[in-house]
């Protein structure tokens, strides 16, 4: 049943793969790094050489690349030397624990030969969305792309203007109301008073007052008079508050003037919109100005913390879910070791490393560094601390809890005296910060999968420069910018869900927008009198027809009044001279008529 | 290349090779087949292939076709290694106890679709052994006669013609 034939092969075979696997497990280990290493982080990781030891449980691996996925040419961060020693009987049980890892010559962000995207095989790096629709959002302003623009006038003679529009439905009110008006007048009826007055007159005059009957058919006369008279005089009455009404009605020039007047503002405000003067709010400046460099680094940092937070189990590794994973992949199910060891624990990483473009020295360690946190019961620290010669010094602190739920991560820097050229980049605009220091400080928290950040910067002894292939929009900019060498600059972000806000604020904002309104005030200024001179020759002709057309009306109309009214003035005149009259005749002919039937001696006593 | 391998077969099946390493050769193949990856057990798993006497050629194919079975019966070999590994109380000692063995972890007995697959295998192969064994000793009794006939096993057989025929299509092209 055994083939010996097989044994001695197969021992030659196993014998020749262990001196292979330990001939040549620097160059598997090495390959392995590169590989794996790539395909978590997105971009090429390059490693220069590993000795590894089994004998002497030791590690050394040099010249570590690891590109930034959103900028191939650079590196994210790479180290001269990582030098470990290892438990050996934890490795053979497929677990790394190292309780010292010296780290050194590590640096940041360093300029790379070559680029250090991958092609294949990586999935490739989800843009966050979010951070892609705000960034969008932040649009260099208007008047850092252009200058006023030139304004033809002969752009206006298209406009619809809003006064011409409402100019043309006044005139058509207007009118409506003076055909009103006229049929109200038209329909105004003395012809019965007139009559009436006539009839009275003409019977008055036919009185002789030659006997008592005629006295009391005078008398009868008279109250009829009286109350003519009363009725005249209403009419009269009712005259008068129609010629009021008509006057106030068509009287309202000084109103239609203002209304005019509003309508052409609104016009001129409306043109000079359409036009693209710049937005002059304060609140936007800040924002764009700085907003795009921000949003960019930002994204980063909760890239490469997202990353981190990824290869750490969730807090309930005993809640693994037996759905399907991956095609041939499965699920590693741990067990509790003698020791209960994660996979991976690094208990402390000594740092050491420069910053070469700051001529400055790294200091700093992490501890705890693991697979699995809750296993452990131990949350990752880091503390890093940077020196140079020109007094900048920048401390990181950062803690990576995993152990509690929901998983909690922060990350605090404290930068004082740092080039400013690290922390704002005006570079759309075509303005730059020549030099300057800031003092910073920025918090970034992540609880469950929502994070904060909250930064703010303080800016001094800054110089503007400016780029002159923007032209006269950088000029202008720069010059703006040029008067403020102190100011300070506060960002908030926040992610929850899918959803991403930010805001940024600065000291420049009110200060650069006064300075912009009054760069821009005088060539406002003058386009808007050029354009309001355009409106106004449009709008004064029409203007007058209308006013023309309202006064003309109420002539016309109160004219019309009059005539109708004037019968009936005249002949309540008439009337009363009428009842004046016969009061006299009345009063003279009763008079007589008792004198004449009086006797003699009582006529003398009596005088009449 | 097909051909090559169905040659292979029939000179198998025909020749005096023994039912039951042919069948111990399936068994093992198809074991292999299953499992994914390579790994310490894999490794295992062919030494012991090559230390039986069992036919290499069968065990080749048996690999090949079970290595497609095991891609589609995925999710079902995940579940099988996941309760094995985590619902069943009186194993979870056993597990534990292998997990802190030096070597043992580089077996990855721990990953659900390594653990499914062993188990499928070692609850397949016996059955696949028999049926195998006794599906050869029945082939060479009644088939073989009968499959001797047809003009297209007479060219398998041919060994020296279709050498001749192969070499001839690759100088033309």
């Amino acid at each position: 049943m055994i083939r010996w034939k097989a044994v001695i092969p197969l021992t030659i075979l196993a014998s020749l793969w262990s001196v292979f696997t330990l001939f040549f497990m620097d160059a598997l280990i090495k390959r392995a790094i590169e590989k794996w290493g790539s395909r978590a982080v997105g971009a090429q990781v390059t490693v220069g050489s590993v000795d590894f030891s089994l004998r002497k449980s030791r590690a050394i691996i040099q010249n570590v690349a690891v590109a930034n996925p959103g900028q191939p040419m650079r590196n994210a961060v790479a180290f001269k030397r990582a030098q470990f020693g290892f438990d050996l009987e934890t490795l053979l049980q497929k677990k790394l624990h190292i309780q010292e890892l010296s780290l050194e010559g590590l640096r940041f962000n360093e300029p790379r030969k070559q680029s250090g995207a991958i092609v294949k095989k990586v999935e490739p790096r989800k843009e966050n969305t979010a951070f892609a629709k705000v960034k969008s959002s932040l649009k260099v302003p208007n008047f850092a792309k252009k200058s006023i623009p030139n304004f033809d006038s002969k752009m206006l003679q298209n406009v619809d203007l809003t006064a011409l529009r409402n100019l043309e439905k006044k005139k058509t009110e207007y009118q409506d109301l003076a055909d009103s008006w006229q049929k109200k007048i038209n329909e105004l009826d003395f012809n019965s008073e007139i009559q009436q007055s006539q009839k009275l007159i003409a019977d008055a005059q036919k009185i002789s007052f030659s006997s008592p009957q005629d006295v009391l058919g005078a008398k009868a006369l008279l109250e009829e008079a009286q109350t003519l008279q009363s009725n005249l005089a209403k009419k009269r009455t009712t005259i008068e508050t129609l010629e009021k009404q008509l006057r106030s009605d068509l009287s309202s020039q000084k109103e239609l003037q203002q209304l005019i007047k509003n309508w052409k503002e609104q016009d001129v405000a409306s043109i000079l919109q359409s036009v693209g003067l710049p937005d002059l709010s304060a609140n936007s400046i800040a924002q764009t100005l700085f907003g795009p460099v921000w949003v960019d680094r930002i994204g980063q940092a909760q890239h490469w913390i997202s990353l981190a937070r990824k290869v750490m189990p969730p807090p309930n590794p005993k809640e693994v879910k037996p759905i399907p994973p991956a095609r041939r992949k499965g699920i590693d199910v741990t067990f509790p070791g003698r020791k209960n060891l994660p996979k991976l624990w690094i208990e402390k990483i000594l740092i050491s490393g420069t910053a070469l473009e700051e001529n400055a020295d790294w200091r700093g360690e992490v501890q705890h560094i693991t697979s699995n946190q809750p296993l452990l019961g131990r949350a990752t620290t880091l503390n890093l601390a940077l020196k140079n010669a020109n007094a900048t010094t920048v401390q990181l602190n950062g803690i990576l809890n995993h152990v509690q739920t929901p998983p909690q991560d922060s990350i605090t820097i404290q930068a004082d005296a740092i080039p400013l050229s690290n922390f704002i980049e005006i570079n759309e605009a075509g303005v730059r910060i020549a030099a300057g220091q800031a003092n910073a400080t920025m918090q970034l928290k992540f609880i469950g999968d929502d994070f904060v950040i909250l930064s703010k910067i303080t800016a001094h002894g800054v110089r503007w420069a400016s780029d002159d292939a923007n032209g006269a929009a950088g000029r202008f900019l720069f010059n703006l910018l040029n008067q403020f060498s102190t100011f300070t600059v506060d960002v908030k972000g926040e992610q929850k869900a899918e959803e991403f806000q930010f805001n940024v604020s600065s000291s420049l904002d009110q200060q650069l927008g006064e300075a912009v309104k009054k760069a821009l005030g005088q060539e406002v200024a003058a386009l808007r009198a050029q354009v309001e001179q355009q409106v106004n020759e449009r709008i004064n002709v029409e203007q007058s027809k209308v006013l023309n057309q309202i006064a003309d009306s109420q002539k016309d109309l109160l004219g019309n009044l009059n005539q109708q009214a004037a019968p009936l003035l005249e002949n309540n005149a008439a009337v009363t001279q009428l009842l004046d009259e016969l009061n006299k005749k009345i009063s003279n002919s009763a008079g007589n008529q008792i004198k004449n039937l009086l006797p003699g001696k009582v006529k003398d006593l009596i005088k009449f | 290349m097909p051909i090559r391998t169905l040659q292979k077969i029939i000179k198998v099946l025909n020749d005096k090779t023994n039912p039951a390493e042919i069948a111990l050769g399936a068994a093992m193949g198809s074991w292999i087949g299953l499992m994914p990856g390579f790994n310490l057990t894999t490794a295992l798993l062919f030494a012991v292939l090559c230390l039986l006497n069992a036919n290499l050629s069968m065990a080749i194919l048996f690999i090949g076709f079970f290595k497609a079975i095991a891609y589609l019966a995925d999710p079902w070999i995940h579940s099988l290694g996941f309760y094995f590994l985590t619902s069943i109380p009186a194993l979870k000692p056993v597990w534990t106890q292998l997990y802190n063995v030096p070597f043992v972890p580089f077996s990855r007995f721990n990953n659900t679709i390594v653990m499914g697959s062993f188990l499928l295998g070692l609850l397949l192969s016996p059955v696949l052994f028999f049926a195998v064994k006794h599906g050869v000793i029945f082939y060479r009794a009644k088939v073989q006669s009968q499959l001797a006939r047809f003009k297209f096993f007479q060219l398998l057989k041919a060994n020296k013609i279709y050498e001749l025929y192969r070499r001839f299509m690759e100088s033309e092209s």
